[in-house]
């Protein structure tokens, strides 16, 4: 064998190795899940199925995959690295101040302007009064990413709002002082709902409605606070050094008594107990796998379209309906301390347009509230 | 399956490996027989129905080679020829072009047929081809009868090349059925890695990349204002999407091949560096230009012919070149197109011009360029009325009277943003990194060693790269999976 040849067989030895080990490695840590995923799948599987049953194995085999999380952040490093500032078909962008945004489909104006318009004039002929509650914005102009024509998840629409208060709907824009949004993820901060919260209980107590001990629930004071660190969902496809590092998740406690039911009567489920083992603990349900708690998802039950908070400390107290998706999660978990009853329904959900419609027509409030972040909130809310 | 997935990686591909490397290396028709079941499976993935398919059009045409073979020098064979051809034309024809086909005759002759809707099995246009060339070649005696059933089996259902080429002609392959090594040769199998992380490389992270920027400008899912740069940007992303998603299959299949002892040809030479239309479709997607070369335009008379022969070859040729890639009027234009320029360089005689007369060979290099790009709007976009669009922006024009800006923030935040990947683009375009490495190849001992290690290091990295596409990545088809 000559020199070069030697050398040439050196480092494709390498190679090879390399390759197998690899290969050999993640198929081996990786085994038990599939044969798990194939044991559950696979006694269902027909010609006829066939196509999407296993268009979702990668899917759900990659979501699953050990090392996922080492992996993804090789991957956000590697983008880093080329200067990529978006993610995953656009979908992600890094705005100037290195904070992630979501991109979504231009929003519809329109149908969202009428199925907002439709419910408050419904419930008006009821005397039941709705509130639109404009979320905080996610960002600034100066720090608005990329330009106008790409348009993103969390801004406030000006003129969608101005065409809601022509129609005679009561819009509350919601604004908080400080850090309003998690870098590294859709949501507020735990704070910010909560100061939203409060800002909902002022304008309930506004209309005469029977909204009580606001002082002592929206005084932080009367909270234990309890902090993790947290990577959101803006991050789990980008990896934790794509963007300025991670969050910290805080989650409010409240000290004085309470005592709760969560009921979800298309499911049957319900869970009683002080606020924190009754609105908290949304995740108990989850995979034993899922190592770090999506926290956002430890408040109420998610994703139902419709469940029922009874709040037993105040039986007589005023009933609310709430229609959101997952942005007003906290605001609702904090509002219901003041609340005897805040029924809260998702457009979203399976049936949650069909829910919301029922609601519309025969439900029993004493006021409704409307707060959602994305379009497919406003696209699923089509009550025309 | 696509080999660009975590289940081919992790799963399918490591038991395949395992399998074929156990079966004692004497035993071929055994590793045959379980490459052929593997195959199946693979191709099965998803769409388990079309597997009758492929079977039924495996042994018709297994059938058809022993008809001809045993009919050779009568008019039987030729009859028996003639039914291969229709057979796996109509087979074709029912799949892809039955839609369009009725749709056209509703329009035009103002019937209302209802549409059948079959669905395109994946790899039809390939594995067709395969077959009809394997029919052929026994027929024009290049190639000995394939008398057992199985590896005319593998040989057209093989899975690396099976879903996107290249298209294996028979009889580069015959040989290499029954007379390979079955087993391990570190040399080819290392080889054979090399180019499957190439092709992931090229694939997951060049291809898949751009391919963003493309979809935004052509308007998937929601178009974006045009603009001059958008358009143009968006056309060379789509120019280099496409060849860095079709070559990475070629490499992935050719590196797959190779690691269980199968040489297939090369299908891509650098097209971009093309100095001439004629060049480019020497370099591009060779196995496909080869196959008509050698099957429909020689047979036609080829060149040697006298002018208005030469024109209506070259016609029949491109055009169903074009209608090979879909049914569509974009892709019959695309053909044409390539008929009206390939057509214009041989009475022209460009390429001995430009190789003569390098003050033409620039502003001719420039041409081809621009050709190719208005090729791939042609062929990107979603219809013909669409591609004109497309173009007429690109070129200034205004577009229902509206004119278009050159630029906009959108459009220079995508140049900000990919600069760096198009860049790598442009390189891994050209064989600059090859030239390298046979200039490194020619200098002194220790920098040999150290360029070699070097180019093990980044492909391991360039590999762990793309196991973390992977397995971020949701499902990207290849392009040519559609055709």
């Amino acid at each position: 064998m000559t020199e070069q040849k030697k050398k040439k067989n050196k480092s494709g030895l390498a190679l090879t190795l390399a390759f197998l080990i690899v290969v050999i490695f993640l198929t081996g840590w990786n085994a038990d899940r599939f044969v798990a995923m194939m044991k559950t799948d696979l006694p269902g599987i027909t010609p006829e199925n066939a196509i999407w049953r296993t268009g979702s194995w990668n899917t759900n085999f990659t979501e699953y995959f050990r090392f996922r999380w080492e992996l993804i952040d090789l991957y956000g490093l590697f983008n880093l690295s080329v200067g990529k500032q978006s993610l995953d078909n656009f979908d992600l962008v890094k705005d100037g101040e290195g904070v992630m945004q979501k991109t979504q489909e231009a929003f519809d104006r329109q149908q969202a302007e009428d199925s907002v318009k439709t419910l408050s004039a419904s419930f008006a002929e009821r005397g039941i009064p709705l509130i639109f509650v404009a979320q905080p914005p996610r960002f600034t102009e100066e720090s608005f990413p990329v330009s106008a024509e790409v348009h993103f998840f969390g801004g406030r629409d000006p003129v969608f709002l101005k065409a809601l208060t022509d129609a005679g709907v009561d819009v509350l824009e919601a604004n908080v002082e400080g850090k309003v949004m998690l870098k590294t993820d859709m949501h507020l901060t735990t704070a910010a709902e909560f100061e939203v919260a409060r800002q909902i209980a002022e304008r309930l107590e506004t209309l005469g409605i029977d909204y009580r001990d606001a002082g002592k629930i929206f005084d932080l004071g009367n909270y234990d606070s309890e902090s993790h660190p947290f990577y959101g969902n803006l991050v789990k496809s980008a990896g934790r050094y794509f963007t300025l590092g991670g969050d910290s998740f805080e989650l409010l406690h409240p000290r004085f008594k309470t005592d709760f039911t969560i009921e979800n009567p298309e499911s049957g489920k319900e869970r009683s107990g002080d606020f924190r083992h009754s609105l908290m603990n949304g995740m108990e349900d989850e995979l034993e796998y899922v190592k770090e708690p999506y926290w956002v998802l430890d408040y109420l039950a998610y994703p139902s379209a419709m469940y029922t908070i009874t709040n037993h400390q105040q039986e007589d107290g005023c009933k609310i309906l709430f229609v959101m998706d997952s942005v007003a999660m906290r605001s609702v978990a904090y509002l219901s301390l003041g609340a005897g009853q805040i029924t809260v329904i998702d457009p979203r959900g399976e049936n949650g347009n069909a829910l919301l419609s029922e609601a519309m027509n025969t439900g029993d409030y004493d006021a409704v509230i409307v707060e959602g972040g994305g379009e497919e909130f406003y696209f699923s809310m089509d009550l025309n | 399956m696509v080999f660009s997935s975590a289940v081919f990686l992790f799963v399918f591909f490591p038991l395949c490996l395992a399998g074929y490397y156990l079966i004692p290396k004497s035993l071929i028709a055994v590793k045959n027989i379980f490459l052929l079941i593997m195959s199946l499976a693979f191709y099965g993935y998803g769409e388990p129905k079309f597997v009758y398919v492929m079977i039924l059009s495996i042994f018709v045409n297994w059938g058809f080679g022993l008809c001809v073979d045993r009919f050779r020098g009568k008019v039987s064979a030729k009859i028996c020829l003639a039914g291969m051809v229709v057979w796996n034309v109509g087979i074709f024809f029912v799949y892809k072009y039955l839609d369009f086909a009725i749709i056209n005759i509703d329009r035009f002759l103002g019937f209302d047929f209802e549409l059948p809707g079959f669905v395109l099995p994946i790899g039809i246009s390939f594995f067709t081809f395969q077959a009809m060339s394997y029919v052929i070649d026994v027929y024009r005696g290049t190639a000995l009868v394939q008398k057992n059933p199985l590896n005319t089996a593998l040989f057209i259902s093989f899975f690396p090349q099976l879903m996107a080429g290249p298209i294996v002609r028979y009889n580069s392959i015959a040989e290499q059925l029954t007379g390979r090594s079955g087993g391990f040769d570190l040399e080819s199998f290392s080889y054979g890695v090399k180019r499957f992380i190439i092709g992931l490389s090229k694939k997951l992270i060049l291809a898949n990349t751009v391919a963003v920027v493309a979809d935004r400008a052509f308007g998937a899912p929601a178009a974006d204002p045009p603009t001059l740069l958008t358009v143009w940007l968006g056309a060379v992303c789509y120019a280099f999407q496409i060849y860095f998603d079709f070559s990475g299959y070629s490499d992935m299949a050719i590196g797959l091949g190779r690691m269980f002892g199968f040489r297939f040809l090369e299908n891509f030479n650098y097209p971009y560096i093309s100095r001439t239309i004629t060049e480019f479709w020497r370099r591009w997607h060779i196995s496909l230009s080869s196959w008509f070369r050698d099957y429909v335009y020689i047979p036609l008379g080829g060149s040697r012919v006298p002018m208005g022969r030469l024109i209506f070859n070259l016609f029949v040729t491109w055009m169903l070149t074009g209608v090979w890639h879909g049914a569509g009027w974009n892709y019959i234009a695309w053909g044409l197109m390539y008929f009206v320029l390939l057509a214009f360089e041989k009475l022209v005689r460009i390429p001995e011009r430009t190789a003569k007369t390098p003050l033409l060979a620039i502003p001719y290099r420039i041409f081809t360029i621009v050709c190719f790009l208005f090729g791939w709007v042609i062929f990107r976009a979603s219809g013909l009325a669409e591609a004109l669009r497309y173009l007429k922006v690109m070129v200034g024009l205004s577009v229902d009277g509206q004119h278009f800006p050159a630029a906009s923030e959108l459009s220079l935040f995508y140049v900000k943003d990919n600069w760096m990947i198009l860049i790598i683009c442009v390189l891994a375009c050209t064989p600059i990194l090859t030239a390298l490495t046979t200039r490194v190849h020619k200098g002194g001992a220790r920098l040999v060693k150290t360029w070699d290690a070097l180019g093990t290091v980044c492909l391991i990295a360039l590999f762990v790269i793309c196991v973390s596409y992977m397995v971020n990545g949701s499902y990207n088809p290849f392009i040519y999976f559609n055709f």
